[in-house]
This record gives structure tokens, sequence and C-alpha cells, in this order.
């Protein structure tokens, strides 16, 4: 080996990544705490009540300046989405310097907002679909199509169609996650990003690059940007929490054929149809009532029970047949 | 440049500023020492600064001053790196795939962004090198990691490890030297059949 040859060896294997900054505070709070344990930390300091002072001061000016801005200034971000519901203690407005604010049933939520969802929570987007927020979330609204989660879960269900002019788009520590035609649930726990692509697609943006992610698609990515990815399966427990959300529909006077899609969606399941004969009955049927309040699941027993139809749940699918012999055409 | 004894003994009275230099100072230096040293990734890189750190505040009062404060917290390192090893060794080759929940996982993948024959031939004289360099006397090892690894200067590593430049230089030439034949070394035993 030449010497520069050698020089090169060296060079490229001993230049290392340097631990994150993230990293770095990590591992400062830890060692801080040992040492302290072991050392009964730093002497009281005599400068800590006259900083204290200050802070309250330039508090005090801050607060001020932020009340005239909210008096002079009406210009706000632009709208995301609407509350449609919220359960428990709701979805509060943090506001740095201000007291936080729970959100009216209706509320917009707005470019620049961060918000915390103590409940399981609805949200109508502008754009068309829709934004479920599970409890005990947090979240920024960056722009009228962009999200940040800082921790939680969000399941984003956009119908294809919606949000032509801009995709939605879901950014974490992992990445952004835009939306392309899709049911999608994101989820931050201690620095974990996970997606599961219910149905569509999901376009990853990551710094090593780009991905299409597909239907049935669990993608674990860690803090440290490792990443697994598996199979995830459209139904089952893992995505009650999204159907206990769902968006009610009226289905007073309207087909049922239009309900049994609804469900169909909800569900993450095909919608099968046993013949013909089903199928003319299916889209005659007129529904009365309402279903306010029920999970699909629950929503489904009821309105099924009133017709001569009959359903199965096989993996993937729910099938619609006659309950005895399908009626004759005269 | 530091007083590592004064460093220390200000930081067993408990003096914040001590422990903010004492940081400051080791603790990025201290993942570059463990990152070279070992295959590790980068969350038990961060586990082994950290456990190296903690411990080294269990034992602020063992340092003598017989070397410097950074090799004796890279003492302390080699020993979290064996035992980070023998941890690693330990572990299934396969993940979870359902860490944060419930278990339906049917197709269990590892996958990352690159090339896996790059990766191979770059693992393999990365290897080649972290061998090599572990085999040297440490302060051989020491001058090799500032020079390439950290890109100083013959002046500035002069400074680094309080000698004279002519010293450093004539160091950093026999280190380099040494280097040289623990590689060839390895390049012989790798040709064994």
């Amino acid at each position: 080996m030449s010497g520069l040859d050698e020089e090169e060896v060296l060079r490229s294997n001993l230049r290392v990544p340097a631990l994150s900054p993230e990293a770095l505070a990590r591992i400062r709070r830890a060692t801080e705490a040992e040492w302290r344990a072991q050392t009964g930390g730093p002497p009281r300091r005599l400068w800590i009540p006259r900083a204290a002072a200050a802070a309250a001061a330039i508090l005090a000016l801050a607060a001020a300046w932020q009340f005239w801005l909210r008096g002079a200034n009406a210009v706000e971000g632009a709208p995301l989405a609407q509350l449609a519901r919220a359960e428990g203690a709701g979805v509060v407005e943090l506001r740095a310097l201000w007291r936080n604010a729970v959100l009216d049933i209706g509320s917009e939520l707005r470019a620049g907002g961060e918000f915390e969802a103590r409940g399981g929570s609805l949200l109508a987007l502008h754009g068309g679909g829709n934004l479920r927020v599970s409890p005990q979330s947090k979240f920024e609204v960056l722009s009228a199509n962009s999200v940040r989660l800082e921790r939680g879960e969000m399941y984003v269900d956009i119908p294809p169609g919606a949000h032509a002019d801009a995709s939605f788009v879901a950014i974490t520590g992992a990445g952004e996650f835009r939306h392309v035609g899709t049911q999608f649930a994101i989820a931050v726990v201690n620095g974990t990003t996970r997606l599961r692509v219910r149905e569509g697609q999901v376009q990853w943006h990551a710094p090593a690059g780009d991905s299409l992610l597909p239907a049935g698609t669990e993608v674990l990515i860690d803090r440290h940007q490792n990443v697994t990815r598996g199979a995830v399966e459209s139904t089952g427990q893992r995505w009650s929490w999204t159907e206990a959300m769902a968006p009610e529909i009226d289905i007073d006077n309207r087909p049922l054929a239009e309900f049994l899609e609804w469900f169909a969606r909800e569900t993450g399941r095909q919608l099968v149809v046993a013949d013909d004969a089903t199928r003319k009955q299916i889209d005659s049927i007129r529904m009365h009532g309402d279903i306010h309040g029920l999970t699909p699941m629950q929503a489904l027993k009821v309105v099924m029970a009133s017709t001569s139809l009959r359903f199965e749940l096989p993996a993937g699918a729910i099938r619609v047949s006659f309950a005895g012999e399908p009626p004759t055409s005269t | 440049m530091l007083d590592e004894r004064e460093l220390i003994n200000r930081m067993r009275r408990g003096e914040q500023r001590a422990f903010d230099e004492f940081f400051d100072a080791f603790a990025a230096r201290l993942g570059a020492f463990a990152a070279r040293r070992s295959a590790l990734d980068a969350a038990a890189i961060e586990d082994v600064v950290q456990t190296t750190m903690i411990n080294a505040m269990r034992s602020l009062g063992s340092f003598r001053g017989g070397s410097t404060l950074f090799t004796w917290l890279c003492q302390i390192c080699r020993n979290q790196l064996i035992d980070a090893r023998r941890k690693a060794a330990r572990q299934p080759q396969t993940q979870s795939l359902d860490p944060l929940d419930e278990s339906l996982a049917k197709v269990v993948q590892l996958t990352d962004f690159r090339d896996p024959l790059d990766e191979c031939v770059a693992d393999s004289e990365r290897g080649a090198v972290r061998r090599a360099i572990n085999r040297l006397p440490p302060h051989y090892a020491r001058i090799l990691e500032l020079r390439f690894g950290d890109e100083l200067t013959v002046p500035e590593i002069a400074r680094v490890l309080q000698v004279s430049e002519s010293a450093a230089e004539s160091q950093l030439v026999r280190a380099r030297q040494a280097f040289r034949a623990e590689w060839q070394r390895d390049a012989a035993v790798g040709d064994l059949p």
C-alpha cells in the first residue's frame, strides 16, 4: 500500500459521524443527574433570584407583546380543518405565554397552532377527507395541508379526488409522509415513527431518499433512522380506535348500498355482493332512522337486522347475500 | 489548556461550570472514539458513551492524573464496548415488527437504503482498519485518529498531546509505520487458505 493509499484508507475509515445534538443532550442529562447524585450538585447560586426577576420581566413584556399582537393583528394562519367531534377532555390549543384553550366543536384549526388531543378527536379537513387523532397526541398545524405530529397517533382518511391541488402531508422526525389517495395511520412514540398504510399509497420523503409505500405496508423508523418494514392487515383490532372515531353518516332515506360502501371503507374491507339479485336489493332498499353514536360494526348489525339480507365478515371483506332463497322474478 | 486534576477537584466540589467544561470537552470525542473502535450502530454508541460518562461520574475520586483524563475515559469506554459487543452477540438476528404494540406481524424484513455489495466492501475495509487500530499501542492509535479522523494538523496535534511539534511529527511517522505493519498482517491472515 502506498503512502497516499494508506492516508485515504485511514481518512475514509476513521472519519465517523458525530453524535447528534439530541443524543448529546440525552447523555448530558443522564450524566449530570449522576454527577449531582454523587456530589450533591452545585451549591445554591446567588444569581438565581436576580435571573428569575429578569426572566419574569421578560415574560411580562412578551405577554404584553402577544396581547397587542392578538388585538391589533387579526390575520391568522390558513385553516386546515374543523373540529367535528371530540371525546373526553377534547382538543386543547397550546398557547405560549397564554392560557391553553379547549376548542369548541366547529372550531377551526389553523396554521401556526399547536394542539393536544386529550380525548379521541375527529377533524374534517378543508380539502376533503378527515383526520382522526388518538388521545394524548400532540401536533402542530404547519399549513393548510400539513401537520407535524410530535407524539401520539393520527389516522389520515382522504378519499380519491380530494386534495387534488396540494396533497396532504404528515411530518414527523422520520420525514414527510404524503398521501397518494389514502387511508394511513402514523404514530410517534418515544421518537420512533410508525406508518401503517391501509389503502392507496404513501410517499415517504426522508434524507436517504423517497419511497412509495403501498397498502398493507408497515414501517417503523427509529430516532436513528433505522428502518424496519413489514406487513399490516387492513382490518382488525389495531384499527378499532379509528373506526370508533369515524365520521357519522345520515342514512335516512338513503340506499342501503351507500351505507354498505361506507362500512366497507371505514373498516378496511372489500364489499362483496353475493349475486345480481342481492345487488338489486341493496340498490333498491331505502333506509330510515339514524345511526348516530354507533360504531360502524354496531351500525351494520342494526341496519342489516331490518332487511332480508345477511352479512358475513371473511378476512378483509364484507359479503352480503339473501338470508334465505332470493326472490324469483316473475 | 485544561488543568485536568483541578477540573476533577472542582467537579467533586459540585461546581456546575466544571461539569459543563468536562462534558463539552469529552462527550463528543468519546462518541468518535467508540464509533471508531467498534461496529456498533448509532443507538448503541450513544448507550456506550452514556454508560461510560455515568461510570466516570461514579469514579471521579479514582482519577489520579497518571494519564490524561481522556485516556482514563477511553479505558472505561473500552470496557463498555466489550460489554456491548457481548450483549450484541447474544441478541437475536431478527427484530420485532411490533415494538409499539400488538402482535399481528406476518413478514419481518430489515431494510435500508444502501447497496448491499458496496456496504459489504466498505464494512470489510472498515473492519480491517478497526482491527489494526485496536492492535496498536494506544498513543499510536490516538495520534492517527487525531490526524486522519479529526483532520488536525501536526501543530494542533502537538497542542492536544502537549508535546513539541517535532515530537508529534515523529510519533505520527512511527504510528503510520505500525499501522502499515498491522494492516499487512491482517491482509496476510485474510489471504490464508
